[in-house]
């Protein structure tokens, strides 16, 4: 089980990490601060396949270099694409949903403002995206 | 976080599954939410507001549950019916199905599937993934109003 979280905010990035925590999680956790960093992280040849093997990627949308939706665009376009990813939002703006969607996002979602709704949205995501949802072998 | 507008269209052709889904998404309180249709072609019928449905109005469900293998259309073609239109291809679907083949599930990523659950043989297993999926989808995925 592998995670991949795209986040520049430390506060949402710890938030993460402690839901998946309370949850059991045991696999490995990957984190990248911005969408360059994430096209790196996620094409380099040495990473082939982690990156394949992913069971999530977590992708807020407002990253610094390069946006989250540039980031799907790239991933759907690629032979990542059977990788789920599930946009983080801070909005649920129509525009940003449907280009989401019409770029294949497999989710979207609104980050809480609160701790403890936060905690309960990534509980419930990672729960159903790590322990439910079953992503293609690519072996 | 509910949303209790939503609608589910659970698309089985089994209808002990159909009831076992049904019971299971009740327990989780999104029992009144479930529309039932038994076949892709009925699930087209249904969103696109055609055949017997053509009296009906157009309110997109907020989760299609889809099977795998149903007679007439099966769930991969109404899957990729689905997401190849423009008007259907934003509302989330989710196989639902007992098989694991690497194949189907291939298929189903390949064809865009927001997700794909294997349904757990356990009772017990069955209705927590049930619930969860409920949860998730219904309480926390955002959709175009």
């Amino acid at each position: 089980m592998e995670i991949l979280l795209v986040e520049d905010r430390p506060e949402d990035v710890e938030l993460t990490k402690l839901a998946l925590m309370a949850n059991g999680f045991k696999g490995k956790f990957h984190h990248v601060e911005d969408g360059q960093e994430a096209i790196d992280f996620l094409f380099d040849e040495n990473n082939l396949e982690l990156a394949h093997n992913l069971n999530l990627i977590l992708l807020d949308i407002n990253l610094p270099k390069l946006s989250g939706f540039e980031v799907l665009k790239r991933i759907k376009n690629s032979s990542l694409k059977h990788v789920p990813v599930v946009m983080l939002s801070t909005s649920a703006e129509k525009k940003d949903v449907t280009e989401a969607y019409s770029n294949y996002a497999n989710s979207y979602t609104v980050k809480p403002v609160g701790f403890s709704d936060f905690q309960q949205l990534m509980s419930t995501l990672s729960e159903y995206w790590v322990e439910h949802n079953i992503t293609p072998i690519l072996s | 976080m509910k949303n209790w507008k939503a609608e589910i269209l659970l698309v089985e052709d089994r209808h002990e599954d159909a009831y076992l889904t049904h019971f299971a998404l009740e327990k989780s309180g999104y029992g009144n939410m479930i529309n039932w249709v038994q076949d892709g072609q009925e699930a087209l019928d249904y969103l696109l507001c055609s055949g017997a449905y053509a009296e009906r109005d157009i309110i997109h469900p907020k989760l299609i549950l889809m099977d795998l293998n149903m007679p007439k259309m099966n769930g991969l073609e109404a899957l990729k019916l689905i997401k190849q239109n423009p008007k259907l291809s934003m509302i989330p679907v989710v196989m639902l199905t007992t098989s694991d083949q690497d194949v189907d599930r291939f298929q189903a990523y390949s064809d865009h599937v927001n997700s794909y659950i294997v349904k757990p043989v356990d009772s017990d297993k069955f209705k927590k993934v049930i619930s969860d999926m409920g949860n998730y989808w219904i309480g926390y995925n955002v959709l175009i109003d």
